[in-house]
């Protein structure tokens, strides 16, 4: 194509030589510029820091500035490699303004202001490259309209280190368009610096800017032909090496730091990131997903919310696409066609993959590159190529309303007026955050300051972690406080005080966020804390810091009451508190009575660990080897299994060189059901992770299973397995919003109609199906569907479904409430699939789904293999062998549970498949307590007051087991049966047929509602109905028959004056002749046998330690075999199952040492003394003394490959995974002897930055070295 | 004029398609196969993508604005037709620059007050030659 003529427009004068200023536009329009951009950020919030980027940044501008020149950082996430890239320009900047004793607010207005001001600067000078020459106008315009976006107020202005691209992005667009043609290397150079003043605080939006200048080049050199190939390519190349050479510092931490990939992974997902990006949002600068998104505090971001709610201000955001589009046609100037085409493809990238239901070709192009294409799924967050998008439209405007005030000003007085009054008009109404002081908001996301009880603490803290750390406790995925908020949290914006807080996603090789989210569990999980300072000593940990001032409801996490159970843990001592008691303790509304309680505490609690060892430190003895991850560790640790803090090994982490050399030390094994494989989607810090899943099924990221931890092997995880069946499968389970593992497929399929697969709540469940796959073809011609009952029968039901087989036939049916038997044409099928046609209406929108699918002939039992990892890689050596058959052996069983409201446990009970080395003996132990919904007769065999009568009934009153049937015949007043409901609810008492003729019933009155007439049933098909009398006694008197039952319902209940209903009861029921024991609370318990335990199929009689009273009440007791007697077990699989009437929390099997095994040569249990000094760059000088044996040395820091240590220059090899998470080595030499650990990418990260010092030098000097030259010539 | 650059009808229905699917393919072959046979205007085209542009705001208000503070992630689907409009804009948009990129000359001495009477106002001579 021949090059087109460019547009030769005169440079006006704009007026005399030395006007004064307000009669020079462009200096007016410059002061306007500064004035707005800021002027009006100070106006908003004033006082207060928002949230930006990284508060350490802000609060401690120097220690953070110093790390960002350290690869390898200890705090806060036990050791992670850095990859933040935001020392120039933001931490340069923002370390200069703090250090002029600016406070954080006036700092961050400052520099926020100075962003703005840069972007507009930039897009003043493109136009103004453009026009070829300086106007007023449409600089402005286009700087306003570029610079006054959602994109601004709703996520650059909160996230500057990512937004610094979008500033830049017009001036890389003049650089280029300036210098393309010029054989000067000050093109380049500035092209460098450009790239090099956006830095590396994302990377995907520094793509999408090189992507937009580079699209601009193919412009100009394809469609123009104005530039030849050869001049582009000389100016990519350059430009290339300066972006590269003055980048490498932050690139570098990029591409080599391993957490990349699990931002990559856990962070925003496609089908997030496109949920709302239609073009229609996205051509308006909106379809960030965030928009759209809200919690409890409101909108996520409401300066937003007005343009997506409001009809005036979607009209004036898609005014500017509209100006954009009508500029492109009519307004005749050289590059309109490229910012249109910009414009168009920079919103179909934006849109990326919506509808994400069924994405366009480009949308499935994109989804194939980030799953296939190396470092693609870094650019899947689409909403940053909206600067592009911006851009082409801003300057598109600007032109054309510059187009309109020169050549419609002459002749057309209105249309040229009312052009730029609807420019004004849009500017303004688009940009009302900044001039209605909406900047910054919500309030609720900002603080005045921190305060200063915790100014107080962490200057304590910070003087007592001399080669310790401070635990912060709990979790949170963000950091809001009482008194405000921060972006990361308190931990984190205080770089100079080594600690640990635990975080939401994984870091790094994952082990240690694996550890620290099973540390947590107590607190976020709800069970019991005991001996958690051994696990801390593991971590280096001195003081434990409960943050009881978070707002929990807001993040999702442990409120203070439910940290207390740290405070009460035994192993932890109260060190101090900090603040006023109740002080930011309990949020503004309804006060519920664990607030009351909580408003006794204080905003901040120190406790201490006891002994605490250092993070680095040296531990001897024998080891154990830990078949499972860090929740197996914590599970061991609560059951006192690691008293003395040994060493510890997971197994899957070792070689077989590595397991033999451990051998010799003399190990403990420990194998748990841990490292189970779960799906984990790390959306919140409770309750993130999928059931545990069948050994070929994956959910979600597949990198996710089980934190993909030892390379994702099956040997490795706790899988499950279906008894009966080849797999259970189902298009989902519970709700999208989190994982809802009692909800899972297999539940449909178990037998238990109190457990159900659900899916769907809150959603169309329409298409969703659940299929059972059998071991071979079945015949199939019946089944029968139950579905659950929601809402007392108001909820969603499922109405209309498909039957589908594996031979591509369909039965239609029609599911009632309830039980629903099926007959249907034989069917030879290797597999039944349910599909849900329609569902009814409902008063709520519940998910729906079966209780049971019972097929005949068909049933399905679940149970957890465990690992056997160490079977594998044990069976490939001699010592290997020999020693798994000589070590002491201990198996660790713990029922998975579930901490949240209205919700089962994922398990009810322990059924698990593991395999024996060699024949043991074992002992069994545990904690138990009764299952809830275990029926009462079971109750009371398990109390053993089992004879000849037999008490049951409908319901117990909140399952509660004292109120069960048998309370109504045990000739005690003070107990009674008590139902869950009223009417039609019924106890029933069945004994030998005898004959009766008459009945005594005393109903409660006091705090019930009174039962007013019950029907009495008898085995001979009679009934009577009879009425209480007024002191709610019934008597009946009949003529004599002979039965063997007596059943009695609620037939009416009176109405209580208040108008409430409560719960009714019967306490004694007078048969004569039937009575059972009253079971005296103090009483221990017994042995039984046949109800709960069996091995191998076979029942085991078992035992609970514990008293009547202690069972009734709930509380778990001690579980073990009946007088203690040990349970042998011979070499291979094996199968422990304890559910039903007893649901345990835990259960070990320990097996000594066999006593044959030889016993000597073990290592010293007194580790060596270590002087230990912090080197630059991560790594330790650790001076050892007096050795006396092999030990092994911890680091305290998340292992990863790259960790080295020598002993003079002789490397001790690849460092091992010890204590869960550290890397270590096992050192066996003896004597006092010098380690040094180092961190060697550290010299790559020095060499990188030295690399991009020097560039930046020499982009100084080129840009300068014409100035010299000028300067020498006069 | 009709349009007969193969590189052209061939390649606008394969980027309308990849842009929008099922919808993107029709509405590429509804402009590239009457373009092949008739003389249509590119002013046609334009103010056709300016029109469904405009309309794109009153569909997204027409199909209901949120109630709550929280528009939700479905917004984007519950206004699909102001999607489609958008879509629709863009594609007619990109069609008309196409055209005026393979077949229309630079002409940057056309003042946008030329433009505006020879493109909205007045039909004439010129006005074909800038059209065709």
């Amino acid at each position: 194509m021949r090059a087109p003529v460019l547009p030769r427009i005169r440079r006006q004068s704009l007026g005399s030589a030395n006007p004064p200023l307000w009669r020079r536009p462009r200096a007016m329009m410059w002061l306007g510029l500064a004035l707005v951009l800021f002027g009006l950020p100070l106006l908003s919030l004033p006082g207060r820091y928002i949230l930006d980027t990284r508060d350490a940044i802000w609060f401690n501008p120097g220690h953070d500035l110093s790390q960002q020149f350290t690869v390898w950082r200890s705090s806060t996430t036990l050791g992670v490699e850095q990859h933040t890239g935001i020392l120039v320009p933001m931490g340069v900047v923002i370390g200069l303004l703090r250090g002029l004793g600016l406070s954080i607010w006036v700092t961050e207005r400052l520099w926020h202001g100075l962003l703005l001001f840069v972007a507009a600067a930039g897009m003043v000078g493109l136009i103004d490259h453009f026009q070829r020459r300086r106007s007023v106008l449409g600089p402005v315009t286009a700087a306003m309209l570029y610079v006054l976006t959602p994109y601004t107020f709703g996520y650059g202005i909160g996230a500057t280190a990512v937004f610094l691209p979008y500033i830049l992005l017009p001036t890389l667009l003049l650089v280029t368009a300036r210098w393309l043609r010029s054989h000067s290397l000050a093109g380049p150079v500035l092209f460098g610096l450009t790239v090099f003043l956006m830095g590396g605080g994302n990377g995907a939006p520094q793509i999408y800017a090189i992507l937009t200048v580079l699209l601009f080049g193919a412009w100009v050199v394809g469609v123009e032909r104005s530039v030849p190939v050869r001049q582009a390519l000389w100016f990519a190349a350059w430009s290339g090496l300066f972006v590269v050479g003055l980048n490498l510092y932050w690139l570098y931490a990029l591409t080599s730091s391993s957490d990349v990939s699990n931002v990559l992974s856990f962070s925003e997902q496609p089908k997030v990131i496109n949920v709302a990006s239609s073009y229609s949002e996205a051509i308006r600068g909106l379809g960030f997903w965030a928009y759209y998104g809200g919690d409890l505090s409101g909108p996520w971001a409401p300066s937003v919310q007005r343009f997506i709610t409001s009809p005036l201000w979607i009209l004036t955001t898609f005014a500017v696409p509209v100006g954009a589009f009508a500029s492109a046609w009519l307004v005749r100037w050289r590059y309109r066609l490229f910012f249109l085409f910009l414009g168009i493809l920079a919103t179909v990238v934006v849109a990326g993959i919506f509808p994400i239901g069924s994405p366009t070709p480009i949308g499935h192009l994109l989804l194939f590159a980030y799953a296939h294409v190396p470092g693609a799924a870094g650019l899947r967050t689409t909403y940053k190529f909206g600067g592009t998008l911006n851009l082409a439209l801003a300057v598109l405007c600007g032109m054309g309303i510059e187009s309109a005030w020169l050549r419609l000003r002459p002749s057309s007085t209105w249309l040229w007026r009312a052009a730029v009054a609807v420019a004004v008009i849009v500017i303004v109404a688009n940009a009302f955050p900044l001039w209605t002081g909406q900047l910054y908001t919500p309030k609720s996301r900002s603080t005045a300051g921190i305060p200063a009880y915790w100014q107080q603490a962490l200057r304590f803290l910070g003087g007592r972690q001399d080669g310790y750390r401070a635990f912060f406790a709990p979790a949170t995925p963000g950091s809001v406080y009482r008194w405000g908020a921060l972006h990361d949290g308190l931990a984190e914006a205080t770089p100079w005080l080594p600690s640990v807080h635990p975080y939401r996603v994984p870091v790094g090789e994952r082990y240690g966020s694996n550890l620290l989210a099973a540390i947590e569990q107590p607190y976020q999980g709800d069970i019991p804390s005991a001996d958690a300072a051994t696990l801390l000593r593991y971590l280096g940990v001195r003081d434990v810091v409960l943050m009881n001032d978070l707002d929990w409801s807001h993040d999702h996490t442990a409120r203070p009451a439910e940290l207390q159970i740290l405070a009460n843990d035994p192993s932890l001592a109260h060190e101090r508190t900090f603040g006023q008691r109740g002080e930011n303790l309990v949020g503004p509304g309804k006060v519920d009575s664990i607030a009351m309680t909580e408003r006794q505490l204080f905003p901040v609690q120190v406790l201490s660990v006891p002994d605490p060892a250092p993070v680095v430190h040296a531990d001897s003895g024998s080891p154990v080897l830990l078949s499972g991850d860090g929740f197996g560790l914590a599970d061991a640790v609560r059951m006192g299994l690691f008293q003395g803090n040994p060493p510890i090994l997971y197994t899957g982490g070792l070689t077989a060189r590595e397991l033999s050399t451990v051998m010799a030390d003399h190990p403990s094994i420990v194998i748990t059901d841990t490292n189970r494989r779960r799906a984990w989607s790390f959306s919140g810090v409770r309750n993130a992770a999928s059931y545990t899943l069948p050994k070929n099924q994956i959910l979600g990221d597949a990198s996710s299973i089980a934190y993909g931890l030892f390379g994702g092997a099956v040997s490795t995880q706790t899988y499950a397995g279906y008894q009966g069946v080849s797999s259970v499968t189902a298009s989902g389970y519970g709700s999208v919003f989190a994982p809802s593992p009692p909800l899972r497929p297999v539940n449909a399929f178990d037998g238990n109609p109190s457990t159900a697969w659900l899916v769907a709540p809150y959603q169309n469940p329409v298409g969703n199906w659940i299929q059972v796959s059998f071991n071979q073809p079945t015949a199939l011609s019946r089944l029968t569907l139950v579905q659950p009952n929601f809402a007392f029968g108001f909820g969603r039901r499922i109405s209309a479904a498909t039957l589908e087989f594996s031979d591509g036939t369909q039965v239609r049916v029609f599911p009632k409430a309830g039980t629903t038997p099926l007959t249907f044409p034989a069917h030879t099928s290797a597999f039944l699939r349910v599909r849900i046609d329609a569902v009814t209406q409902g008063v709520v929108d519940n998910g729906v789904g079966f209780d049971e699918i019972q097929i005949p002939g068909v049933s399905v039992r679940e149970a957890l293999h465990l690992p056997t990892d160490l079977f594998d890689l044990a069976g490939t050596t001699r010592q290997g062998l020999s020693g798994l058959a000589n070590s002491p052996l201990t198996y660790v069983f713990e029922r998975a549970q579930t901490n949240a409201p209205l919700s089962q446990d994922e398990e009810q009970g322990i059924v698990r498949v593991f395999e024996v080395p060699n024949s043991r003996l074992f002992t069994l132990q545990g904690m138990a307590h009764l299952d809830p919904a275990v029926p009462d007769q079971a109750i009371d065999r398990v109390l053993g007051e089992t004879n000849d009568i037999q008490a049951t009934s409908s319901s117990r009153f909140l399952d509660a087991f004292r109120a069960r049937a048998s309370a109504a015949i045990d000739g005690n007043p003070s107990t009674a049966w008590i139902p869950q409901g009223t009417v039609g609810q019924f106890v029933k008492f069945s004994f030998p047929t005898r004959r009766l003729n008459q009945i005594v019933v005393h109903t409660q009155l006091a705090g019930r509602s009174p039962i007013s007439q019950l029907r009495v049933a008898f085995s001979d098909g009679t009934f009577i109905d009879g009425n209480a009398a007024a002191d709610g006694i019934l008597r009946l008197r009949f003529a004599p028959r002979t039965t063997d039952f007596v059943k009695l319902t609620v037939m009416k209940v009176l109405k209580l004056p208040t108008g409430r209903t409560l719960p009714v009861g019967i306490s004694e029921v007078s048969i004569p002749g039937v009575r059972l024991p009253h079971t005296p609370g103090g009483r221990k318990l017994g042995c039984f046998s046949g109800l709960a335990a069996s091995v191998d199929g076979f029942p085991q009689p078992v035992q609970l330690q514990g008293t009547v009273d202690e069972l009734l009440s709930g509380q778990s007791v001690p579980l073990s075999t009946c007088d203690g007697k040990p349970l042998s077990l011979g070499g291979g699989m094996h199968e422990l199952s304890v559910k039903g009437v007893l649901q345990p929390d835990s259960l070990t099997l320990a097996s000594p040492a066999p006593s044959s095994a030889p016993s000597a040569g073990q290592p010293p249990a007194t580790p060596p003394m270590l002087d230990i000094h912090a080197v630059r760059g991560g790594g330790y000088d650790v001076d050892v003394r007096n050795a006396t044996g092999p030990f092994y040395l911890s680091i305290g820091q998340n292992i990863a490959p790259a960790w080295r240590a020598t002993i003079d220059g002789r490397s001790l090899g690849p460092p091992m995974l010890l204590d869960g998470y550290s890397a270590g080595w096992r050192v066996n030499r003896m004597g006092s002897f010098h380690i040094s650990v180092a961190y060697p990418p550290q010299k790559k990260y020095d060499l990188a930055l030295v690399i991009s010092l020097l560039t930046l030098l020499t982009s100084l000097a080129v840009l300068g070295r014409p100035l010299l030259r000028q300067r020498k010539h006069r | 004029m009709t349009v007969r650059r193969w590189p052209l009808v061939v390649g606008y229905p394969i980027l309308t398609f990849l842009a929008g699917g099922k919808f993107g393919l029709l509405v590429g072959l509804l402009v590239v196969v009457p373009s092949w046979f008739f003389t249509l205007s590119r002013k046609a085209f334009w103010i056709a993508s300016l029109a469904c542009l405009a309309a794109a705001p009153f569909a997204l208000i027409l199909q209901g604005l949120p109630a709550t503070p929280v528009p939700g992630p479905g917004f984007g689907t519950r206004h699909l037709l102001a999607h489609a409009l958008v879509g629709l804009a863009m594609a007619l948009a990109a069609w008309a620059a196409l055209r005026d990129l393979a077949e229309g000359p630079y002409d940057p001495n056309f003042s946008i007050r030329q433009m505006l009477k020879m493109r909205l106002f007045r039909r004439g001579p010129e006005t074909r030659a800038l059209d065709n």
